[in-house]
């Protein structure tokens, strides 16, 4: 049994000849909630797509549990980044979910029963089968983060891969999304979190990998978290970045 | 003689398009200046039958009106409508577009003056018929003397309000910041657009308007980044395309005014090839690979 | 005479229906994917296309010109993908200036086959504002037939391409192809327009693929409805539009269909203003994107 949900290896990308990310290599534990911390514009974003191939990256490997991505690929799930999605588009809370049950082999796009109980116990979940009927953009910021969450879970992956889950998210919703996570983790699922704010690192993640346009540390939070590594690894700049933003 | 003042004519349309094109470029309003070119139509056709003549001035200026109304029309639909701004421009100005030509196709019969080609192609071929001569001499045209004013006021707005329209093609959000009122500069422009496409349609039609604010300015942008030159770059690539194309058009026996266009179009295609693969061999040797 | 009996009339209703709902249907997906402006180029683009096949073959077979136009269309495509990849452009000038370019070339081809004096035959300026009247009966069972081809294919695939339209990145980690998919859509697109632009004109054709949803899209926002109320307003459009263009003498067709869909946006619009208003004095607003 492979213990690492994702290996990286040399990772380096390239936009317009300038370099986003410059060789990271990585290894990430299966089983776990994992954090990756970086300011604004560090490349986090870019390393989750080339990761998982929606960038092509100029050099690197990338393993999924010891596998190629394409042998893998519906047991990976990758929740966007919330500004990246348009909130205006003609779609409802049920539809976006039950993207979740697409499969690419099935020719005929039908949604069976089963499919359909999945849609409904992953908006259950997400505490939003009231809302499924609504348009996306009539929901609040934290229902918005847990509409993707909830086709993560229809999707029935065993990777979760989320870009800024918690920023435009109240407390409450930030709690609730926290818990399904401890949960799926607690039932063996992965999770990865891009997340740009170093002060609510304790208390969500078990590992924390530091990225700053190239990988700057790697390892357990509570090793990671000490004020030594911090300060060796970043100096004072993230620091400040972080709750700058927050 | 003839051939000179056509030329002249090309050029005070070309100039100020090259000119206003680059601002439009920048803050991603091409194609509403596109809409507008269209949507001034109904307005010109108007003004026409009600005048039956080419060269009144307020008709026209208001026909320009219609042109920034349909900005703000397409505003509305995308900001309170929620349409998205592509949707929202081809439903705006397709409808005054048609509304114009069904009104030149009901009276094709008692206007003989416009008809639906000269919406496409412009009369630049004819326009030198129209002289004005003046103490015994020729001074112009009557599309010279329509043209001239909006070349004056073009420039004139460029040099005087240089610093405060490069603070709003680049970045309005930083324009916020200072303080300064975006929406008026942006209204400024786009009533110079309207301007321009109501004085231009007589010589190059209404669509090959979108052609020559385009291609001049980004050609010229792909080889610079810096406003001033840019702009520079775009009238001298304007210019250009004016003379080359007349020339190829007398000589092709074809239409001046799309082959103008065309024209511009190859010098925007040569610089962008000439980029392309000099920046392709870079990029091999840096290996990047991006999508 | 009866009108309803008269064979071109008949002819007329039946040519406008086919070609209306075929362009609102695959309009829909051209509209959620952002490319209402994408389509206006296309359908400038294909001028050249139309004229250059002309040219060559010196015939002025449908299938001949429609062959042309979908070249020129599908390089079209092509150009604009490229330049987007390639430059800094952003999205609207590389519109702007494949369809300025296309479109020139066009007319420049057109006033040099006006200036051999052969256009007496050819016909071609009515590819500007469309002439219903230029489309044989064959023409219209060759539409029919490619009409319900593009429809079965918007009907099978129509999860795909909404998805895909909303969020390409997850279908594509997901292992769908994008690039397929992409091509299926943009070749309907073209093919929806090249049929098209006999009886509507390049220059209004893509208002006949987004006007329709324009207006479904302010009653409703699923995507089953919006297709079905955006083919129901092209065919409105198509009939209004044409039956609108035979009551005066020399009147252009399309011209005439984008002005009765506009009246229908308009209606679309009055309707979401006052459903909006009331819905917002019955139920307290949960506060949007708080
Ligand atoms: N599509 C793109 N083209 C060019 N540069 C990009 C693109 N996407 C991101 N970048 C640049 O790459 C860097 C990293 O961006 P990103 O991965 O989004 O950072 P983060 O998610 O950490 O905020 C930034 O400097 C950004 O400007
Ligand atoms: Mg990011």
């Amino acid at each position: 049994m492979e213990n690492h949900c994702i290996t990286v290896e040399n990772l380096q990308v390239n936009y317009h000849q300038q370099v986003a990310l410059e060789s990271v290599s990585v290894e990430l534990p299966a089983g776990k909630i994992t954090g990756i911390i970086g300011p604004n514009g560090s490349g986090k974003t870019t390393f989750l797509k080339a990761v998982l191939g929606i960038v092509t990256p100029a050099t690197g490997i990338v393993r999924f549990f010891g596998e190629e991505l394409d042998k893998v690929r519906q047991q990976v799930a990758y929740v966007p980044q919330r500004e990246s999605v348009d909130w205006d588009f003609p779609i409802s809370v049920y539809d976006v979910v039950s993207m979740g049950r697409l499969n690419p082999k099935r020719w005929w796009q039908r949604v069976a029963a089963e499919d359909l109980r999945i849609i409904q116990d992953a908006l259950a979940q997400v505490s939003l089968t009231e809302l499924q009927h609504r348009q996306i953009g009539q929901l609040s910021g934290g229902q918005q983060q847990r509409v993707f969450l909830a086709r993560a879970l229809a999707q029935q992956a065993s990777l979760i891969v989320m870009d800024e889950p918690f920023v435009g998210v109240d407390v409450a919703s930030q709690d609730s999304i926290l818990k399904v996570l401890q949960t799926l983790r607690d039932e063996g699922k992965s999770i990865v979190i891009v997340h740009h704010d170093l002060s609510t690192v304790a208390n969500y993640f078990d590992y924390v990998v530091l990225l700053n346009n190239k990988l700057v540390a790697a390892g357990d939070t509570k090793v990671m978290l000490k004020p030594e590594t911090l300060a060796k690894a970043y100096g004072h700049s993230l620091l400040f970045q972080s709750t700058s933003e927050s | 003689m003839g051939n000179g003042l056509i030329i002249i004519t090309a050029l005070l349309v070309a100039l100020p398009a090259s000119l206003l094109g680059v601002f439009l470029m920048m803050r991603r309003l091409v194609m509403v200046g596109d809409a507008i070119s269209h949507a001034v139509l109904p307005g010109i056709v108007v003004a026409y039958l009600i005048t039956e003549s080419r060269d009144s001035f307020p008709m026209l200026l208001g026909a320009a009106v219609m042109g920034v109304l349909t900005t703000m029309f397409i505003d509305f639909l995308n900001r309170r409508i929620r349409i998205q701004q592509d949707a929202a421009i081809g439903t705006a100005f397709t409808f005054l577009f048609a509304v114009g030509v069904l009104l030149i196709a009901f009276f094709a019969g008692t206007n003989t003056d416009l008809d639906q080609e000269c919406v496409l192609y412009g009369d630049l071929e004819t326009s030198f018929l129209d002289q004005r001569i003046w103490g015994g001499y020729l001074v112009g045209t009557g599309a010279i003397f329509q043209l001239l004013p909006l070349n004056i006021l073009v420039l004139t707005v460029i040099v005087f309000a240089f610093r405060p329209l490069t603070v709003w093609a680049f970045n309005s959000d930083f324009g916020k910041l200072l303080g300064m009122k975006t929406g008026r500069w942006q209204l400024l422009m786009m009533s110079l657009v309207s301007i321009h496409a109501v004085f231009s349609f007589e010589s190059v039609g209404a669509i090959m308007v979108v052609g020559m604010l385009v291609l001049p300015a980004s050609a010229a942008y792909l080889i610079s980044n810096k406003l001033s030159v840019v702009l520079f770059l775009s009238a001298t690539i304007g210019i250009l395309g004016c003379v080359v194309g007349f020339f190829v058009a007398l000589w092709l026996n074809v239409s001046i005014a799309p082959t103008i266009v065309s024209i511009c179009g190859l010098f925007f295609t040569t610089i962008w090839l000439v980029q392309w693969l000099r920046g392709e061999r870079k990029v091999i040797q840096t290996g990047a690979v991006t999508n | 005479m009866n009108y309803f009996t008269d064979p071109t009339i008949q002819r007329m209703f039946l040519g406008t229906i086919v070609i209306g709902v075929t362009a609102s249907a695959v309009g829909v997906f051209a509209f959620l994917r952002k490319k209402a402006l994408v389509g206006d180029a296309i359908s400038h683009a294909i001028l050249p296309g139309v004229a250059v096949a002309y040219i060559a073959t010196e015939t002025r077979e449908t299938w001949v010109l429609m062959l042309g136009a979908v070249i020129a269309g599908w390089l079209a495509t092509q150009f604009m993908d490229t330049l987007s990849r390639t430059t800094k452009l952003k999205a609207d000038a590389v519109v702007a200036i494949v369809l300025s370019i296309f479109f020139a070339i066009g007319l420049v081809l057109i006033s040099w086959i006006q200036g051999t004096g052969k256009d007496a035959q050819a016909g071609l300026s009515d590819f500007l504002f469309g002439k219903i009247a230029a489309i044989s009966t064959q023409d219209i069972y060759a539409f029919a037939v490619l009409a319900v081809c593009l429809l079965f294919l918007l009907l099978w695939k129509y999860k795909t391409f909404y998805f895909l339209a909303f969020n390409a990145e997850y279908l594509k980690v997901r292992g769908f192809s994008i690039r397929w998919n992409d091509m299926l859509i943009s070749t309907a697109s073209i093919l929806a327009i090249a049929m098209g632009i006999q009886a509507v004109g390049v220059v209004l054709m893509s208002a006949l693929l987004i006007i329709p949803v324009a207006g479904a899209r302010m009653l409703t926002f699923r995507i089953l409805p919006l297709m079905a109320i955006s083919v129901l307003f092209g065919v409105v459009g198509a009939v209004g539009g044409a039956f609108s263009s035979t009551l005066a003498p020399n009147m252009p067709t399309g011209p005439w269909i984008i002005v009765v869909l506009f009246f229908i946006v308009i209606v679309c619009l009055v309707i979401r203003y006052f459903s909006e208003r009331t819905k917002r004095k019955t139920i307290p607003k949960t506060q949007p994107n708080g």
